[in-house]
């Protein structure tokens, strides 16, 4: 049983800040911060996936994973790649390929989503990427974009910036199959990216 | 490490933090500072991920563990301010405490001048919400070292308190 005395030394502890939604998303910030300081992710090609503005992202490791996902290794033959530099000098070798997607809100049967895939793969590989203005990409970008759906934020610069190259590629494919009379929503793209220094 | 090695730590952050974050402000007289020192904890915790206890009150007392040891660095050396706690500094220099107790100053007064080893005993048990045995391993102490030590303490305590309220 507690006596009196034992609550007026539980009352006597100082008072701290409020547990209120700001603070829970300040932890949340300084959590994902500190893994990225302790625990970078090695540099290995990373995956993202850009469907409808939102991406995912993983690490491609061996043909094991790659295959129970249904993710073959196609970087190992991309339909385009560039070698980005960052802001921050880092070198980012980024490979893109056009994959087909079902979107139920969209529903696309089977032939126009394959011409579309093929005319995407045709787009990615005659693509200039110094065609693509990358301040002017990153400037568009919103300062805390999702582009990591499991940790959340973008979380380097690395990544803000090679994910504002590939909005700005989805858009320009995008109007290209518009343009052909070809469904962009059956079509999506992904990116592995790998920088020299690893993912900090 | 492993994928659930990080699922693991990421979940025992977001349900101690809170706490480990509160444990700092009370024993630090610049609240502000407490953000460095969770955040030091957060990568030490980090780097030995390994280490980190299956069980999830196990996991809570390993990190309070490492907070009491990135504490007691912290008072023994000079540290650099951590630039990943910018964000949670200035949203402490900001936020309000919530609001004290009439004669609860008195109490914590009392606290605060008891000699340091019983200090943070009585600190961890009545602040923090530990029990005895669970302050001791934090403290690195042997259980019955700590209850007497706590007892004692509390003696102090209230022989401070008599002599306070008969002034």
């Amino acid at each position: 049983m507690t006596s009196s005395f034992d609550a007026q030394l539980d009352a006597s502890a100082p008072s701290v800040t409020p547990r209120t939604p700001e603070l829970e998303r300040e932890l949340a910030v300084l959590i994902r911060e500190a893994e990225a300081i302790a625990a970078p992710v090695p540099s290995r090609f990373r995956r993202r996936i850009l469907i409808g503005g939102l991406a995912t992202i993983g690490v491609l490791g061996g043909g094991a994973t790659a295959s129970a996902t249904g993710l073959l290794p196609w970087f190992d033959n991309p339909a385009a790649q560039n070698t980005q530099t960052t802001s921050t000098g880092a070198s980012c070798e980024v490979k893109y390929a056009a994959k087909g997607i079902e979107d139920q809100k969209h529903p696309v049967d089977d032939a126009a989503r394959a011409a579309a895939v093929a005319a995407a793969g045709t787009f990615l590989r005659d693509f200039d990427f110094s065609t693509i203005d990358v301040k002017e990409a990153v400037r568009r970008l919103p300062a805390r974009v999702t582009a990591d759906s499991e940790a959340g934020l973008a979380q380097t610069v690395e990544d803000y910036e090679t994910f504002a190259v590939q909005v700005e590629l989805e858009k320009r494919l995008g109007a290209y199959l518009a343009q052909h009379g070809l469904p962009a929503e059956a079509v999506s793209v992904s990116a592995a990216i790998s920088c020299d220094g690893g993912w900090k | 490490m492993s994928a659930a090695d990080r699922a693991a730590i990421r979940a025992a952050f977001r349900e101690t933090s809170p706490d480990l974050l509160a444990y700092f402000e009370r024993r630090l007289t610049d609240r502000e500072e407490a953000a460095d020192l969770l955040g030091e904890t957060m990568v030490t915790a980090w780097r030995r991920v390994e280490r980190l206890p299956a069980d999830v009150e196990r996991q809570r007392m390993w990190l309070f563990v490492i907070a009491a040891n990135t504490l007691s660095n912290h008072r023994r050396t000079w540290q650099r301010r951590l630039a990943l706690a910018d964000r949670l500094r200035d949203h402490l220099a900001v936020s309000t405490p919530v609001s004290e107790l009439g004669d609860a100053h008195a109490v914590r007064d009392a606290v605060l001048r008891l000699h340091g080893a019983q200090r943070e005993l009585v600190m961890l048990i009545h602040w923090e919400g530990f029990t005895i045995v669970e302050a001791a391993e934090i403290l690195g102490l042997n259980p019955s070292t700590a209850r007497s030590r706590y007892a004692t303490a509390k003696e102090s305590l209230r022989a401070a308190l008599v002599e306070a309220s008969s002034i």
